[in-house]
């Protein structure tokens, strides 16, 4: 067998990692290294990913790249430091639904409202995994949780529309079934100069899928391909179509406006540029 | 025979994602839970398993067609 | 706010310097009015044993110079270093004179390549490592789980022993280095006035005042507040015959000072907590009260 060109991102001395069988933040981790690898110029030495706290979080130790495994929600204010101090280099963020739109929720948006030229995959397993299965602001209603063992009675947060509102440049949605749209998704938003948010559904068959009775890793991915609706289908859906657990994917939103690590940099030269 | 596996059983955990999305029920996990190919004459090398697999355990490529009529 | 992240830079071993001009707490307490509360906050304010280093100017210029050395602290040692001012010092207004350039201790970087062995948290001769520079093609793990040599977290008692015990003692042995007290009129004196920040321009007062009635008092300002100066404090109470201690809280460095001073004096707290600086009468008064002028 041909040895395949992505793992060589991995660190191959960490693998196998420590996610749960079937869980789906291996897929999502090897389709970010797959997009990077799609982009010229992107080269293990001058790509940074950083990383929040939790199951997604614990990804970028297992990336052969400089990485930072940062504190819980603080990904995004870490990763804006680091374009800051080296605009030069690639930032890409890993976060989950908790640690993005919960503790993180605030630096989410503002990150979202700076264009700060990021790329942020959010793994969205719909629960704390890592914890033991508390319910997230991504939770859906009505799904059972430690926290809600009724099932969750708090309207979640669609992190997309979120980030679109909140001003990010590049917002797009896939899921771990459907791997090549995944990774063309991250591709296009690795490209985007400024905020770019791509919000990665993933399958948690411990904490999430045996409590709410999905059943095994690949129903909860059959889920996915049975109800994620491409975009352009999405938009001609009748409303009355729009039931049950059907959800858009792909590019929702894309815009150009100045980075704020460009606008930055124009501040720097006001004041007379910076001391060396 | 079309195809060739690689398996990295030390990577699987045996989750059964690569069996259920396979079209042609090549694969099934043995005793132990780790992946085995049950029926590689049927394998039509479409990928599906690598492509979904979330811990890199299998691989699978198209022979070339003289490989494959040596077999 | 936000301390989780002192932790995390104690852990990871990142260079940071955080300034805290304190008031009148707990909560929103009464703002901005000055206090010396947040003294045990600083040694201690994130979860977890972790390194520190606090320290407190009491003028402007002074707060210049010790920011500077924050720095050069947070770089030399990779830890947090706290600036712990108050609002006295904080809202200061003083003419002083600035220097052209200030030295900067040089950000530590790798000793060997990545091919010889490099190992991003191996500790150098001083129990500090040479943690990488991002993009220098390093390819490090940075992390605030307890993590090896190699900077990936391992579940290993052993470990995790010999991780914490390092983050301390790369401070404690360079302690006597770091540990800065200004002393004044201590040749002949009976008595002590221990204090820091804002209250130490008070106590400075309060002093001079009380010399000049013929007491025996002296006059100690802790620069640095963390690591505690134990020895110094150790000798001082070996030689005088009480300490006072003032500051703007309900009593916080006392119980460094009592620890530190182990019995062999007296030492008594002059403590303020009512959103008003110290008048020097009012330590003054604490002076005669150990001295027994009262």
């Amino acid at each position: 067998m041909l040895e395949r060109s992505y793992e060589k991102f991995f660190r191959q001395n960490r693998l196998p990692h420590l996610w749960c069988p079937g869980c789906g933040n291996g897929i999502v981790m090897k389709a970010i290294v797959q997009a990077i690898e799609k982009k010229s110029g992107w080269t293990q030495d001058n790509t940074i990913i950083v990383s929040g706290i939790g199951c997604s979080s614990r990804a970028s130790g297992y990336m052969d790249f400089d990485t930072l495994h940062t504190a819980h929600g603080r990904a995004i204010p870490f990763a804006t430091g680091i374009k800051l101090a080296r605009p030069e280099l690639n930032v890409v963020v890993i976060t989950g639904d908790g640690d993005c739109t919960a503790i993180g929720g605030n630096h989410f948006i503002h990150g979202c409202r700076r264009n700060v030229d990021l790329t942020v995959i959010l793994f969205n397993n719909n629960i704390y995994g890592m914890t033991g299965g508390q319910a997230s602001p991504m939770t859906p209603l009505g799904k059972k949780a430690t926290t809600a063992p009724y099932g969750s009675i708090d309207r979640p947060f669609d992190a997309c529309k979120l980030a679109e509102a909140a001003g990010a440049t590049y917002v797009a949605r896939s899921t771990a079934f459907h791997v090549q749209h995944l990774v063309k998704m991250i591709e296009d938003g690795l490209d985007n100069a400024g905020f770019s948010f791509i919000e990665a559904l993933v399958q948690c068959p411990t904490a999430y899928g045996r409590r709410n009775k999905i059943g095994e890793p690949a129903k909860m991915m059959a889920w996915m391909r049975d109800n994620a609706v491409m975009k352009n289908a999405w938009d001609k859906l009748p409303d009355d179509k729009k039931v049950g657990d059907k959800f858009p994917i792909g590019l929702f939103y894309k815009a150009e406006t100045e980075t704020y690590d460009e606008a930055y940099h124009h501040v720097i030269e006001m004041a007379g540029g910076a001391a060396k | 025979m079309k195809s060739e596996f690689t398996l990295k059983l030390d990577r699987c955990k045996g989750c059964g994602i690569c069996v259920a999305f396979c079209p042609k029920q090549v694969l099934a996990l043995d005793t132990l839970g780790k992946v085995y190919v049950a029926h590689p004459e049927n394998c039509i090398a479409c990928g599906q398993c690598e492509l979904r697999c979330p811990d890199y355990a299998i691989f699978v490529d198209k022979l070339k067609q003289e490989a494959a009529d040596k077999k | 706010m936000k301390q989780e992240l002192i932790g995390y830079a104690a852990a990871a071993e990142i260079p940071v310097v955080i300034v805290n001009v304190q008031r009148v707490g707990p909560s929103t307490g009464q703002p901005t009015a000055p206090s010396q509360g947040d003294v045990m906050q600083a040694r201690w304010g994130t979860h977890g044993d972790h390194s520190i280093i606090v320290l407190s100017p009491w003028s402007v210029r002074e707060s210049f110079d010790l920011a500077v050395k924050a720095v050069n602290y947070a770089e030399r040692f990779r830890t947090p270093v706290i600036l712990l001012m108050d609002e006295i010092v904080g809202h200061l207004r003083e003419n002083v004179e600035l220097p052209e350039t200030v030295e900067i201790y040089p950000r530590r970087t790798p000793k060997i390549t990545r091919a010889e062995g490099y190992e991003p948290y191996a500790p150098d001769a001083d129990l500090v490592p040479n943690v990488a520079n991002f993009g220098e093609g390093y390819h490090i793990h940075v992390t605030g789980l307890i993590h090896d040599e190699t900077g990936f977290p391992v579940g290993s008692p052993k470990i995790t022993r010999e991780f914490i015990k390092r983050m301390h003692e790369k401070i404690n042995i360079a302690a006597d280095e770091i540990i800065e007290v200004h002393e004044e009129f201590m040749s002949d004196a009976d008595y002590a006035v221990v204090a820091f920040g804002g209250t130490a321009r008070t106590a400075y007062e309060a002093v001079l005042n009380a010399r000049k009635r013929g007491v025996k008092v002296g006059f100690v300002r802790l620069v640095t507040i963390f690591p505690f100066a134990d020895k110094i404090i150790a000798e001082l109470a070996k030689k005088v015959k009480g300490i006072v201690v003032a500051e703007l809280n309900y009593g916080q460095i006392v119980n460094e000072v009592e620890r530190a001073a182990a019995g062999q004096c007296k030492v008594e707290l002059c403590a303020k907590y009512d959103m008003t600086i110290f008048e020097p009468e009012e330590i003054e008064a604490a002076i005669d009260e150990v001295s027994g002028n009262a």
